[in-house]
């Protein structure tokens, strides 16, 4: 391979594996088919070196100086729609060996939007947390604080970070105060008797519950440290959330 | 529990899945597969629940068959089976657990915060380990279909 191919390739490679990461793949999976792509250019010892945040990626090639790119990998927004469709680019890549030219063209040509927009996407988890609610107990009143509240957070979540950049983990904190504020108006008005509960309900809705398991799952694959580090990641989150929520009860009265 | 129970369960489980695929970005015409997911978790959770007391078995168990689930209808589909196999795991996350360890931990209440520790611990162990099992099954024949 010329070595202007290969720092195509190259590119190519790093920015798909970004993608790939960014969309809810695993590390596992990233790896997987990042040395999928480069077997099919003939590149079979590829060095990837993956954190939750970073993407590495080396090449010898012979008698010619190492290749290496390194990206950033943005906060992990889950969209199964891409994650399937660079799956799909990967095996075709090493079925019908495509030119390296066309390459990012192919990757471009898929969508990173999610195939719904986002009131939709609030409205999604609204459904999926009234279910919960009924699991849980929370009867009708708690049914719809519960969802005006996950509205409000995700809405947050969503439109404030691009009117107004925040850190991360102090966005997850804010959105769940606000979360919380609206169950404790909601207790402190009569509408319902059990705020905790309602809590619970709302912060299965703001936890990164699929980065947990794939925490573990790379942890029980031998990753430790990519394991290790999207567990801490999983946990600093969910401790924003709970914060925001314990200042909601505190600030209205609090029960605790 | 009764039938109606079960049934009403079922149902929920499903518009949850469903709930959650949308946030998941999974297109309309795999939706209802997805929430099916949900639906033979739930059921197998449920069964299990009554049949093994240890946390880490049955949820170990509802995950393995929430996988194998999530691996034939991916196979049938010719799809990434994380298309189904999250919505199929995401209601087994001990979402509450994690709630309550992290506010115990905040009110400074050490045996409530080890206590939750252990259920988390289990409860995540339990969907690692039967969402590995699963896929380790079926590899080669996704490598053979490219899914």
């Amino acid at each position: 391979m010329e070595r202007k191919e290969l720092n195509e390739l190259m590119d190519f490679a790093v920015e798909f594996g970004a993608r790939l990461m960014t969309s809810g793949g695993e590390i596992w999976r990233t790896d997987d088919l990042l040395h999928l792509i480069f077997h099919a250019y003939g590149i079979e010892e590829p060095d990837i070196f993956m954190l939750p945040h970073t993407l590495m990626i080396s090449v010898q090639p012979k008698d010619q100086e190492p290749v290496m790119r390194h990206k950033t990998v943005g906060d992990i927004l889950v969209n199964m729609e891409q994650l399937t469709q660079l799956n799909r680019l990967a095996w075709e890549i090493r079925d019908n060996h495509i030119p390296v030219s066309t390459l990012k063209e192919k990757l471009h040509a898929i969508s990173i939007h999610p195939p719904y927009p986002r009131p939709m996407i609030i409205c999604g988890m609204a459904i999926a947390l009234l279910s919960l609610n009924y699991f849980i107990g929370g009867g009708v009143m708690g049914g719809v604080l519960v969802a005006i509240g996950i509205a409000i957070a995700m809405g947050t979540q969503m439109y404030m970070h691009e009117i107004f950049p925040v850190n991360h983990l102090l966005l997850c904190g804010i959105s769940s105060f606000l979360a919380g504020s609206v169950i404790m108006i909601g207790y402190k008005t009569g509408l319902h008797s059990n705020p905790y509960l309602l809590m619970i309900i709302n912060c299965i809705g703001l936890i990164p519950g699929i980065p947990l398991i794939n925490a573990c799952r790379e942890m029980l694959n031998g990753r430790v440290l990519s394991g290790g580090l999207l567990f801490m990641t999983a946990f600093l989150e969910t401790l924003a959330v709970a914060c925001g929520f314990y200042l909601s009860l505190v600030i209205f009265g609090g029960v605790l | 529990m009764a039938i109606t129970e079960i049934l009403l369960a079922c149902l929920f489980s499903f518009t949850c899945t469903i709930g959650f695929g949308i946030c998941f970005g999974i297109r309309k015409e795999e939706l209802v597969w997805a929430g099916l997911a949900g639906v033979v978790t739930r059921i197998v959770l449920i069964i299990c629940e009554s049949l093994l007391f240890n946390r880490l078995f049955y949820t170990m168990v509802a995950a393995l068959v929430g996988t194998l689930y999530a691996e034939l209808v991916g196979m049938h589909k010719k799809v990434s089976i994380a298309k189904f196999l999250y919505p199929a795991l995401v209601l087994l996350i001990p979402g509450d657990v994690l709630y309550e360890m992290i506010m115990a931990m905040i009110q400074l209440d050490q045996p409530a915060m080890m206590h939750h520790l252990v259920i988390l611990a289990q409860a995540l162990l339990g969907i690692a380990l039967g969402s590995m099992i699963g896929p380790m099954l079926f590899r080669s024949y996704r490598r053979e279909h490219r899914i």
